[in-house]
């Protein structure tokens, strides 16, 4: 095959396979493989300074790159190893591109040196990857020059698109923002519900750039009421605002409620019988609505419509309805909160109430003032027109115990009231539980009728219950049905609960006072019978026989003085033991004191007295026994103590009758320091002064003497 | 004690009973097989086949394809499976499949060169490729290769057949079927690997210059349309031949690339397109190349066969071969006829010394000892093992 022929045409082949290359790099590693190709070499390689650009024959990553630039700096060396063959010669040619860079060749077997015209071929393809990697390396540079251009184009695009959107969005939320405000505003200064719907129509209308917003609320059976609307400027709207109307199928207002997310209706085209009525006649072209969510459950919705006046074109753009959703959801959040906070604004008012009848009833006030304050409190925080406390007695009637009116309505001024008829006072004692009647116009029966008369239109009551056992009821009055607040009877039981733990207490207390009252009435007879006895029964006996000795005495004839000496002794030993039990008797109850009263037995008791007493009494004339024996107790407890302890020089004890109150004083001017936790005879005092609903006041600071002062109720107190 | 190497074959009639499984019982003489190699035609269910294979292997690695016909020792035959072992610590082995080859067969031969295994203990290596047949450019496929192996690493394989239908070719690496893919075994052993490569063809008339081609087709020779050049060497009237028996007339009259060496690479051509009055062959002939009408007589294509089964045993330096495998090109079978094919089975068997023989017949031979070119068409690689 002459080289004239064969050459030209494998360097042909071989222009065509490395311009095929796509980039500098490929077109490298195709010179090297397709020059390996055409001159069946083992290793083909192009260096550069001390780089290998490309090589083939050599096993993956086992290039032998100080080898190969080794051969292509220096020219006179020119061997090279061949895997699996050994050191072979090899051939090199100068690149012009890249600069500096040598190809080199090596082929293994005897005939591994190229021939003349093989050398010649090397030469050309040589010449050939210059040019094919220049040329490749401008296309990359270029090529990349021209992606990373066209990369910040559509980066620019990109970002350009991503702001108008980003300002598009801002500009909305801005508006829904200041909308949300708006109504907030409202919410927040606590307006009336029908401005803040009304706004809310507005905000929402205007939020989409409508041509009308409404509210609806949604009622049982199938119904709702549009409860506020708004129209642009210029626009003529008829619909019922305020009236229950039936919700028509198909219409949108159908389909939020029944969906419960919010729906869009186009056109109204195709519409029949009902909403082709509502189209016509209010000229809708399309709407849409959001669902208002109220404690989880569908509330109503808010709408906004775009007219039929309107362009063809003009329409709500597409992504209204979540807008409204999103609107409509935060209001309800707004809405909520001031709800939340409304809700518990009420209940702290509630605990505070409560609270303050805690207080009486712990405190342990008369229970006409507690009564009073209760239904005071009630009837304020029910917001009702009368609140009223009464006790049902045995015989089937009720008493008034008190009653609050608001500032319009008159008290009722009656003290008690039969339970015929139906009222929620008769159902409350029939059933013991709490009740309620919504309208009082029909019931017949004096409760309801008094009621009535007062302007009073329905009516809740809970049941006292003391101890296990109905007792009363409380009851309270409204004037409008539709103020009457929700759970009233639970809001009512709170409060009889507080109502019927005084009573139980008052009770508790009176029965203690009442029991120890016996206790001390009981020791008194008590003591009351011995004196008695001794003076009936010992005492009398006594004297006789103190009598019977005298006479013994007299019979004695002269001349027997040591008889009449042991006569006289035994003589004398009776009257000291007619004395003692005199002493004793006065001790236990002195009869003067039931005789005479508190004047001689005091003045009795002050002679007797070790330490010197001042009597200051006056005239007191007589008192109720429990009280006159409770004071001469006291005294004389006081005088002992004032003798035994105080290191007294006198005493003095004073007594004043005012205000239907008994006021003694006894003041003795000792050591002070009494303590009535050390012995018992203060505590018996207190006792006895407690057990008739008195009051002792000890004073007895160390060295200044000690002062008691007892004040007794005349009239007993019937807690009952 | 086992051999330190040993290889062993199994065939079996593809049709039968757990054909697989009894082939692999043949071929598992020892407890320590270390490859296995699947040939077989194309089947109804090439998964249960090599799910029964893989029943007696177990996890043994696993590599084949079909074919266009199986050889084994007792001779060529169809609808058959052969499965050849390679066994014993004296070699180490590995495998890979890449698959989605014609997304970037370049790619998928550097994946599948990869699993070669280089312990300094086992010094001969060799990598078996089997290539998807109906591949666009093997060459790629045998670029990408190279450039992972380098220069000192032989190659020798085949590529997949499918009994001429052309449709799919099917490729097997462990227990999967695979198709489009390239499947490789990187085999390094303690004995020496023998290689042999002939032809028997011998180039007819004066060269022609590839004057206009594109990916499997040759379009002009000297600037002028291939097929009518191609006819006119052959003798053949242009408008007397019909369309359908060009591929008969193209079977005995290959195209050969001129090389350096002297030595020509044989191209297949399948068809012609009549309108564009090109040639079609299954390997790239590239512009610029200079090819030769090849011809070749049956004792010279028998005798291409003798030489490349002592060639391969020569290269073992005196070691005796343990087993041959053989791929050989559809082609040549055509041309020999079956008696003719039996003859070469046996010359084989000659040259491997009673040693035992697997193979099939391929779209294409895959074998580089010297230089870049691996792909080779109407010829015959021996790879022996000692």
């Amino acid at each position: 095959m002459p080289a004239s022929t064969w050459f030209p045409q494998q360097l042909v082949a071989f222009l065509e396979a490395v311009w095929s290359a796509r980039t500098e790099a490929a077109a490298g590693l195709m010179a090297v493989e397709r020059a390996a190709e055409a001159l069946d070499a083992e290793i083909a390689a192009i260096v550069c300074a001390d780089r290998v650009v490309a090589a083939v024959g050599y096993p993956e990553g086992a290039i032998p790159v100080r080898e190969l630039t080794l051969i292509a700096a220096d020219g006179a060396h020119r061997e090279l190893t061949v895997p699996g063959a050994g050191v072979c010669r090899a051939a090199t040619v100068s690149l012009d591109y890249p600069a500096g860079a040598t190809f080199i060749l090596a082929r293994a077997g005897p005939g591994g040196s190229l021939g003349h015209d093989e050398a010649s071929l090397l030469r050309g393809m040589a010449r050939v990857t210059s040019v094919a990697m220049r040329t490749q390396h401008l296309l990359d540079d270029e090529r990349a020059a021209r992606e990373e251009s066209d990369r910040q184009v559509t980066e620019n695009a990109r970002l350009l698109a991503e702001l108008t959107q980003r300002q598009v969005r801002l500009t909305e939320l801005v508006g829904e923002q200041a909308a949300l405000r708006r109504v907030a505003t409202l919410v927040a200064a606590q307006a009336d519900a029908d401005r803040i719907l009304a706004a809310v129509a507005e905000e929402a209308g205007r939020l989409l750039v409508a041509d009308m917003g409404a509210v609806v609320k949604f009622g049982p059976d199938e119904c709702m009421t549009v409860v506020a609307i708004w129209t642009r400027e210029g626009t003529e709207f008829d619909f019922p605002v305020g009236e229950k109307v039936p919700i028509e199928g198909g219409s949108l207002t159908a389909q939020v409620l029944r969906s419960g997310r919010p729906s869009r209706l186009e056109g109204y085209r195709g519409a029949t019988g009902g909403l082709a009525e509502i189209r016509d006649r209010l000229g809708l072209r399309s709407i849409i609505g959001a669902p208002i969510m109220v404690g989880g459950r569908i509330w109503g919705t808010v709408t906004v419509s775009v007219l039929s006046s309107r362009p063809e074109a003009e329409t709500l753009p597409a992504g209204s309805e979540q807008r409204l959703a999103d609107f409509t959801e935060l209001l309800a959040t707004a809405i909520s909160n001031s709800q939340a906070r409304s809700e518990l604004a009420r209940l702290a008012e509630e605990q505070a109430a409560l609270r303050r009848v805690a207080t009486l009833v712990a405190t342990g006030t008369a229970s006409a003032d507690l009564f009073g304050a209760v239904t005071t409190e009630m009837r304020v925080l029910l917001n009702a027109g009368v609140a009223s406390l009464l006790r049902y007695e045995a015989d089937g009637t009720a008493t008034f115990l008190a009653a609050s009116s608001d500032p319009n309505t008159e008290v009722p001024l009656l003290s008690h009231l039969t339970l015929e008829g139906r009222s929620v006072a008769a159902a409350v004692l029939s059933s013991g539980g709490p009740a309620r009647l919504d309208d009082l116009e029909g019931p017949s029966g004096s409760v309801p009728a008094v009621f009535r008369s007062l302007g009073m239109r329905s009516a809740a009551g809970a049941p006292i219950v003391v101890e296990g056992s109905l007792w009363g009821v409380i009851l309270a009055h409204w004037r409008d049905p539709e103020a009457v607040p929700p759970d009233t009877e639970g809001r009512i039981a709170q409060f009889t609960q507080l109502v019927a733990t005084a009573i139980s207490n008052a009770a508790s207390r009176a029965q203690l006072a009442a029991s120890r009252a016996r206790i001390v009435v009981t020791a008194d007879e008590t003591r009351r019978r011995i004196e008695r006895d001794l003076h009936d029964g010992i005492q009398q006996r006594l004297v006789t026989l103190a009598f019977r000795l005298r006479m013994t005495q007299d019979a004695i004839p002269p001349g027997h003085a040591d008889l009449l000496a042991a006569m006289s002794h035994a003589d004398e030993e009776l009257i000291s033991i007619l004395d003692e039990l005199r002493e004793i008797s006065r001790g236990v109850h002195p009869a003067i004191l039931s005789e005479g009263g508190l004047g001689p037995a005091l003045r009795s008791l002050a002679r007797r007295a070790s330490v010197p007493t001042v009597l200051g009494i006056g005239e007191i004339g007589r008192l109720p026994q429990p009280v006159e024996a409770a004071a001469y107790y006291v005294v004389s407890e006081a005088l002992t103590n004032a003798a035994k302890h105080a290191n007294a020089t006198v005493v003095h004890v004073d007594l004043e009758v005012k205000d239907s109150t008994l006021r003694i004083s006894v003041a003795d001017d000792g050591n002070g320091g009494a303590d009535p936790a050390q012995g018992s005879g203060i505590i018996g005092l207190i006792d006895r002064v407690d057990a008739v609903g008195g009051k002792l006041t000890l004073r007895s600071p160390p060295g200044e003497g000690t002062s008691l002062v007892i004040e007794l109720p005349l009239k007993l107190d019937a807690a009952t | 004690m086992p051999p330190h190497r040993w290889f062993a074959v199994g065939t079996g009639d593809a049709s039968a009973d757990d054909a697989g499984g009894r082939a692999a019982d043949a071929a598992l003489i020892h407890d320590d097989a270390k490859l296995l190699i699947v040939f077989c035609s194309p089947a109804e269910n090439l998964q249960d086949l090599i799910a029964q294979v893989r029943s007696r292997s177990g996890g043994v690695p696993l590599i084949g394809c079909t074919t266009a016909g199986e050889i084994a020792r007792d001779g060529p035959r169809d609808g058959s499976v052969v499965v050849a072992v390679l066994g014993g610590d004296g070699f180490v082995i590995d495998t890979a499949a890449a698959a989605g080859a014609s997304e970037d067969l370049r790619d998928a031969g550097a994946r599948a060169a990869r699993c070669l295994p280089s312990p300094a203990s086992h010094p001969h290596r060799v990598l078996l490729l089997l290539t998807d047949g109906l591949a666009s450019d093997q060459d790629e496929i045998i670029r990408g290769a190279y450039s992972v192996l380098g220069a000192g690493v032989p190659m020798v394989g085949g590529c997949a057949g499918d009994g001429l239908k052309m449709t799919r070719t099917f490729q097997f690496h462990g227990d999967r079927v695979l198709t489009d893919s390239v499947v490789a075994a990187g085999i390094a052993s303690t004995g020496p690997l023998g290689i042999g490569v002939q032809h028997g063809w011998r180039a007819a008339g004066e060269p022609m210059l590839v004057t206009g081609s594109s990916p499997n087709r040759v379009d002009s020779l000297d600037d002028r349309p291939a097929l009518d050049v191609f006819l006119e060497r052959l003798g053949a009237e242009p408008g007397q031949l019909r369309p359908e028996d060009l591929p008969a007339l193209a079977l005995t009259h290959p195209l050969g690339i001129s090389r350096h060496s002297g030595e020509e690479q044989v191209r297949f051509i399948t068809s012609a397109d009549f309108t564009r009055r090109s040639l079609f062959s299954t390997a790239q002939i590239p512009q610029g190349s200079l090819v030769c009408l090849m011809e070749a007589d049956i004792s010279a294509v028998l005798a291409a066969t003798t030489v490349a089964g002592y060639a391969s045993v020569a290269a073992l330096g005196g070691s005796s071969p343990l087993g041959m495998l053989a791929f050989d090109c559809v082609a040549r079978r055509s041309i020999l006829g079956q008696e003719g094919i039996e003859k070469e089975i046996h010359g084989l068997a000659d040259a491997a010394g009673g040693a035992p023989l697997a193979g099939f017949y391929s779209y294409g031979e895959i074998a580089r000892t010297r230089g870049m070119r691996g792909l080779h068409n109407y010829t015959l690689v021996i790879l022996s093992v000692a």
